[in-house]
């Protein structure tokens, strides 16, 4: 009588008693349901998973962005602050003329010399812009490569990619619409 | 040298053009907003003297940023699916990109955009010939 009880209430691991005859055991889902309300609920429950899935990683896309803005945010101002320094130090050139032989204690030569004129001072300022320049090229010829990837063989790749559904570089089709509207004062 | 010869209708296409029809593709989304970042910071190196106070510069470098940014928050994501080849491409562009916009933004010069411009413009096209 015990064990009649337990599957009536579907404590058995049969799945409410199917093993009951069907005066005893209530209506199944396949009987409540026709077949094909069936499969709309269940592409329906997949559409709810996927539409949660799609915010969860447009939430995701929000943050890591914002993150990335701040921090952009940051260099910004320090470049800000970098370029009214230059602009508000930059002073008329005096012309100093100095012959050598130069004594070794000099003081005014030590004191041009560390200036912001001086030779140190130049070859540290042309120094990045080598290396500036050589990024650049670098820089060039990635995105040569980049343009040649994107635009036939790999095209296709990133087409035959269901999960690329902007079938381009990034996923994130409302950042780039919300960019594209976006009318920056001049 | 990258190819820069661009359809014209592309090249002076604003991203935000009324869209008939269909709408752009992702591919012709990003390239019309890599355009758009273009067309505002050549904007800048032709209007350089203009610009004493640099709010040209800094409004079209901030743009540019905020469309690398994308792409970057992109590479992030953990459902992330394009080749690696490319995400290391875009990884190496997009830093070279912060450099470049900082050194500008730091020490302002019209010369130093024209790299930026060749990469929006490079891939903007690559991204419309397929």
């Amino acid at each position: 009588m015990e064990a009649l009880h337990s599957v009536l209430n579907g404590q058995t691991g049969l799945a409410g008693g199917y093993l009951l005859p069907a005066a005893l055991r209530g209506p199944s889902a396949r009987e409540v349901m026709p077949p094909a309300g069936l499969a709309r609920a269940e592409a329906e429950s997949r559409s709810t998973a996927d539409q949660a899935a799609e915010r969860a990683r447009e939430a995701a896309g929000r943050r890591a962005f914002g993150a990335l803005q701040s921090r952009q945010d940051e260099l910004n101002a320090l470049a800000k602050s970098v370029r009214e320094g230059t602009e508000s130090v930059a002073a008329p050139y005096v012309i100093h003329k100095l012959f050598p032989p130069y004594p070794p204690e000099q003081e005014a030569r030590m004191a041009l010399l560390d200036a912001s004129g001086g030779m140190r001072r130049q070859i540290e300022k042309l120094m990045p812009q080598v290396l500036s320049d050589l990024a650049a090229q670098n820089a060039e010829r990635i995105a040569e490569q980049l343009a040649a990837v994107i635009s036939e063989a790999g095209g296709q790749q990133l087409a035959q990619r269901s999960a690329a559904r902007t079938n381009g570089l990034t996923q994130n089709r409302p950042m780039l619409e919300l960019i594209a509207q976006q009318d920056p004062v001049q | 040298m990258l190819a820069m010869q661009i359809a014209p209708e592309i090249q002076t296409m604003p991203a935000d053009a009324p869209h008939f029809g269909e709408p752009p593709s992702g591919r012709q989304l990003e390239a019309a907003v890599l355009n758009k970042a273009a067309l505002m910071l050549e904007d800048v190196v032709g209007r350089w003297q203009e610009d004493s106070n640099h709010a040209m510069l800094d409004n079209a470098l901030r743009y540019n940023q905020t469309l690398w940014g994308v792409f970057q928050a992109e590479l992030m994501s953990q459902d992330n699916q394009l080749p690696d080849a490319l995400k290391q491409n875009i990884l190496s562009l997009s830093s070279f990109v912060d450099k470049r916009t900082f050194d500008v933004m730091a020490y302002p010069d019209p010369g130093k955009l024209d790299i930026l411009i060749k990469i929006n413009r490079g891939i903007a096209e690559g991204l419309l010939t397929h």
